[in-house]
């Protein structure tokens, strides 16, 4: 996915491949511009082109190239069976519309049902997100709620249509800790519930190891490492990944001094040659500044894209 | 004008407590409907309620809470942004919430420094940041102009950015390096204590522990003293000495951050330890056993602000307030709830 702008050509995402396996939790993790809601947004078909462009790739879904659909096929799979949870509910909603009328509204569009049953089924949906009185509050508008509420009703409209993917891009970044953990365990639960698949995507790895079965570890437009979060978190292999991890805070451990990261992040119209993350890398060489490293597998399912990792 | 800064600064040698906030309350006044006049409803948020706590020289006191529980309040009272409705803050032993003289507003306000959350927006689009980081000594009045510049680039250098970066404007910088220049700017003066309101929660994670790491470092070199303002427990536990926990506007839990982290105490603590996602997979946690989300602080619970929350409230939560120092657990561990006590004998037990 290349971005063709006045200042030059910007590379949000290049050579990035991964699978998710139906029903599981999939973990998209990276710092600010790393690509992972560029890479959500191309998979729901949502960027602007121009200025954006998707040079080469395929998204398959189901068997399904995802790219290669009119834009009337993809809008019968938007929405209706891949879903998405954007991060800040107060601009993703409508200020001006009651939000039982907000969530009805899709299940008229997808399903064309009535109106009245519609609404009916949202304030079902509120209720089982755990809204109290959803009745009543079915009748209210986005300002009256409270962010946590906010994302419990964005959640109701993703999932109205029993999606089979629902794509949850950094959806409790605007919340306080506790409220957090309570939408988090409302999103696993309501994955088991409706055997739905969830893509993950967050800046926080405390999120990702606590939710998720696999994970993407995202830097500057490029897949850095793939893999099962036990084996991201216990037997880390990309030197970004483990910067990462010994330069996060943690509440469960004393720690006297972190390790932190170098250096910042890379302007992604004039990207470093060779290894994107070599600039900050304390076992980068010259073929890391030179060469692109390929994802090197790592066993069955898995990858760290570094020369340096690779399997000697 | 010196003479009554210097007085003020002996004084304090002999205090063991650089700044002590005492009984402080901040409420604020919110407009009334018309029949809530007719019917006289009080309309005051109780944004800070009796909040006292003690930072020693050369510490790191955490503030911690949820957003809305007064924590930047607090610190606005401290930064004479705001007056209080009743208590008192003492800085060096003396009371600054009183009428001040203008020297001594003057020597407050050069040993009071602040940072704050959002690095663009606290610094002059249209000012350099060589000029952002000289304005306070050209305010004060502190120097000649080349000591000035020379403490600017001291400044610069001991903040990480380059001398080249005098004459860049903010919107060239990263967030990063935003809030180093906000860093650099609230040590010109050589300040006794520097506020920070959030300094890193806008930044990147590995940004983040760039500038949390060098805070440390200017902390020891410049013996500064810290009152830390964080949401993220992760972040406290990292930074801080003490921490105090702060829920709609009063303080829950006191005490050192290693005693809070291995033996909290109240409910509230415990839900906002518990709620942190910790970066390992093999200690999944379950969900945190709270109910809803924070009261209006309009419409304040009766008695225990935290009853209609807490798992474990009783009959008389409901109806008595906990003293902010109900009960001591070791020496210096404060916490205001009713059943301190048994949760004392589960954690013993």
């Amino acid at each position: 996915m290349r971005f063709y702008l006045g200042a030059g050509v910007v590379n949000a995402v290049e050579h990035l491949s991964f699978s998710v396996r139906r029903g599981a939790s999939f973990g998209i993790v990276g710092e600010s511009g790393s690509g992972k809601t560029v890479t959500a947004m191309t998979i729901m078909g949502l960027l602007p082109r121009p200025p954006g462009r998707i040079d080469s790739g395929t998204i398959s879904y189901d068997g399904i190239n995802l790219l290669k659909l009119k834009d009337e096929e993809m809008r019968r799979i938007r929405g209706k069976r891949i879903a998405m949870v954007y991060q800040d509910p107060m601009t993703s909603l409508n200020p001006v519309l009651r939000v039982g009328f907000q969530i009805a509204e899709t299940l008229m569009v997808h399903d064309k049902i009535a109106r009245h049953q519609a609404k009916a089924k949202a304030v079902d949906l509120m209720e089982s997100m755990g809204i109290p009185e959803a009745e009543k509050r079915a009748k209210e508008y986005p300002h009256q709620f409270s962010g946590g509420m906010r994302q419990r009703i964005m959640i109701a409209m993703a999932l109205a249509t029993k999606p089979d993917v629902l794509i949850a891009d950094e959806p409790t970044t605007a919340l306080d800790v506790i409220t957090q953990s309570q939408i988090l365990a409302l999103l696993k639960d309501l994955q088991s519930k409706y055997k739905m698949t969830v893509i993950l995507i967050t800046h926080d790895l405390g999120i990702v190891a606590q939710i998720c079965e696999e994970a993407l570890v995202m830097y500057a437009g490029h897949g850095m490492e793939l893999g099962t979060v036990q084996n991201i978190f216990s037997h880390t292999k990309h030197p970004y990944t483990r910067g990462l991890l010994e330069s996060t805070t943690r509440a469960d451990k004393e720690v006297e001094r972190l390790t932190s990261i170098p250096g910042t992040i890379p302007d992604l119209i004039h990207p470093p040659a060779g290894c994107r993350f070599h600039p900050r890398c304390p076992l980068a060489d010259d073929r890391c500044a030179n060469q692109e490293p390929p994802p090197f597998a790592e066993g069955s399912d898995g990858y760290s894209k570094c020369w340096r990792a690779e399997p000697s | 004008m010196l003479a009554s800064g210097a007085k003020l600064s002996q004084a304090a040698c002999f205090m063991e407590h650089l700044l002590e906030v005492e009984k402080l309350c901040k409420y604020f006044q919110i407009k009334r409907t018309l029949s809530e006049m007719r019917r006289n409803t009080p309309r005051t948020v109780k944004a800070v309620d009796d909040v006292s706590f003690k930072v020693t020289h050369g510490e790191t006191f955490g503030l911690v809470g949820e957003s809305g529980c007064g924590k930047t309040t607090t610190t606005r009272v401290i930064l004479h942004l705001l007056k209080p409705t009743s208590g008192r803050v003492l800085f060096e032993g003396h009371d600054i919430n009183r009428k001040l003289t203008k020297s001594e507003s003057s020597h407050i306000h050069r040993e009071i420094q602040a940072v704050f959350q959002d690095p663009a927006g606290s610094l002059d689009p249209r000012m350099t940041i060589g000029q952002i980081i000289r304005e306070p000594m050209d305010i004060h009045n502190t120097g000649d102009t080349d000591s000035r510049e020379d403490t600017v680039r001291q400044m610069l250098d001991a903040v990480g950015l380059t001398a080249e970066q005098y004459n860049r404007y903010p919107h060239e910088l990263s967030g990063g390096q935003q809030q180093r220049v906000a860093i650099a700017r609230a040590l010109t003066l050589h300040p006794k204590i520097v506020i920070l309101d959030e300094p890193v929660s806008a930044l990147d994670m590995s940004v983040r522990t760039q500038l949390l790491n060098l805070l440390k470092d200017l902390q020891s070199k410049f013996g500064l003293t810290y009152l830390f303002v964080a949401h993220d427990l992760s972040v406290v536990r990292y930074m801080c000495d003490h921490v105090a926990v702060m829920y709609l506007g009063q303080i829950v839990e006191n005490c050192e951050t290693s005693e809070l982290y291995d033996n909290p105490i109240h409910p509230y603590t415990k839900a906002l330890l518990d709620a942190v996602p910790v970066p390992d997979p093999t200690k999944r946690k379950t969900s945190v056993d709270l109910r809803g989300s924070m009261p209006s602080p309009i419409d304040l619970p009766s008695g225990c602000r935290f009853h209609t929350r807490c798992p474990y409230a009783g009959e008389i939560c409901s109806k008595v307030e906990p003293e902010p120092e109900f009960l001591e657990f070791s020496p210096g561990h404060m916490v205001s709830c009713h059943f301190a006590k048994d949760f004392i004998h589960k954690i013993q037990s």
